[in-house]
């Protein structure tokens, strides 16, 4: 530093010195204005923090419980799906063991030579069933006692017919009996005897083929002639 | 009351201490900040956040000497008025030449103290902010460029061009007297 630098910074450090601020007292009032008024401001900060900190401590408890409880009915979700769908597993299993039932109903049904509607999801199943397997029976045993009759009528038929016959034949040797008693006399058997048989002698000339049948007059010209004798 | 005493109350919060401390420098720190700044209401301003800062920040100083304290709040209350200005003289140091014609010639007496402060104080502002900083408390030129927003070149053009200035002026009126 030359001499004028130090020369200038010696006048300023006097200057300096040599200053007086004249609104000392009124900055002091406004600095000490400020100063509590940043103090109260930290305070309030201070009063802020601590309630943004409670409020930030009771969102994460909040949001863990909320957790808790979005987990705990999560598992009950998870736990009614499985019941569901073990449900629906029995369901699909029943179903498939009633369509075995069915598969008994239709061979009753093609003995039975009849349609049965088919209610798989009824409640009624059982009831229906049973009602159902009382009515073939009972039509079976019905057809049976039917047939049992028909054959005995037959029967009974075929005995009164050979009675009848039976009878007819007593009335007509009766009657035959009756006639020997009243003839006064009897014809004897005719004996006949058969000849070696010979071969016919016809001319060939006499042999004329006949194809209209129609017999042809002098005036009418015969047809058959005109056929064969060309 | 010694000094320490009353830095170690007002940093406790006393209310009193901390007076009595403002009252000890104020003064000084009021010349400090109309030297920087534009006005004297900017200067007042600019004091009154430097205090608030210096009491923020009392509790962080290590007390060594009087000088250093001096020294230190020097430096809170300039950069606290340059805060203001740094976009100012950032977009003044950007222009290439500064009107130097306006400075006014003195007399052909010898510059006394405060000839001397009144010729640096006519100097363009760029040229005189760099200046001051430099000279009269004591910054370097990579301390002038972060306090100003400058490059650090542009700072030594800034003194050079300031000194050369003054030369120039003090040569006019009084010879070689300023070399």
């Amino acid at each position: 530093m030359d001499k004028l630098e130090h020369n200038i910074k010696n006048a300023f450090v006097e200057s300096d010195v040599n200053t007086t601020f004249s609104g000392k007292e009124a900055m002091w009032q406004r600095l000490d204005a400020s100063m509590n008024k940043r103090k109260s401001v930290a305070v309030w900060w201070k009063v802020a923090a601590v309630f943004l900190g409670f409020i930030l401590a009771g969102s994460v408890f909040a949001n863990f419980k909320i957790r808790a409880k979005h987990q705990q009915q999560m598992a009950e979700m998870q736990m009614q799906n499985t019941r569901l769908k073990q449900a629906v597993d029995s369901l699909l299993v029943t179903s498939r063991q009633k369509i075995k039932t069915e598969t008994k109903v239709v061979e009753k049904i093609v003995y039975r030579d009849r349609i049965v509607a088919q209610e798989t999801d009824s409640k009624n199943d059982f009831w229906h069933k049973k009602y159902q397997k009382l009515q073939d029976s009972t039509a079976v045993s019905l057809a049976l006692q039917k047939r049992m009759y028909q054959d005995e009528l037959d029967k009974m038929n075929d005995d009164l017919v050979a009675a009848k016959s039976e009878l007819l034949a007593m009335q007509n040797q009766e009657k035959q009996e009756q006639v020997t008693t009243t003839e006064p006399f009897r014809l004897k058997g005719e004996q006949v005897k058969m000849e070696v048989q010979k071969k016919p002698t016809i001319k060939p000339s006499e042999m004329k083929l006949k194809i209209f049948p129609q017999s042809f007059s002098e005036n009418k010209n015969n047809l058959n002639k005109t056929l064969f004798n060309k | 009351m010694k000094l320490q005493k009353i830095i170690h109350k007002s940093v406790k919060g006393d209310r009193r201490s901390q007076k009595q401390f403002f009252d000890l420098y104020a003064n000084r720190l009021y010349a400090v900040a109309k030297r920087y700044a534009v006005n004297d209401e900017l200067a007042e301003e600019s004091l009154l956040l430097a205090f608030l800062k210096i009491f923020e920040k009392l509790p962080e100083f290590v007390f060594i000497n009087e000088a250093a304290l001096v020294g230190w709040l020097s430096r809170i209350v300039i950069n606290q008025t340059l805060m203001d200005r740094r976009k100012e003289l950032n977009t003044l140091y950007k222009l290439e030449s500064i009107d130097e014609e306006h400075i006014e010639m003195l007399s052909d007496e010898e510059p006394d103290n405060t000839a001397l402060v009144e010729l640096v104080n006519q100097l363009p502002d760029g040229y005189k902010t760099v200046f001051m900083m430099y000279v009269v408390d004591g910054y370097a030129h990579k301390e002038i460029a972060e306090t100003l927003g400058i490059s650090e070149n542009t700072s030594r053009s800034q003194f050079f061009k300031a000194r050369k200035l003054l030369q120039k002026k003090l040569n006019y009126n009084y010879g070689q007297a300023g070399t």
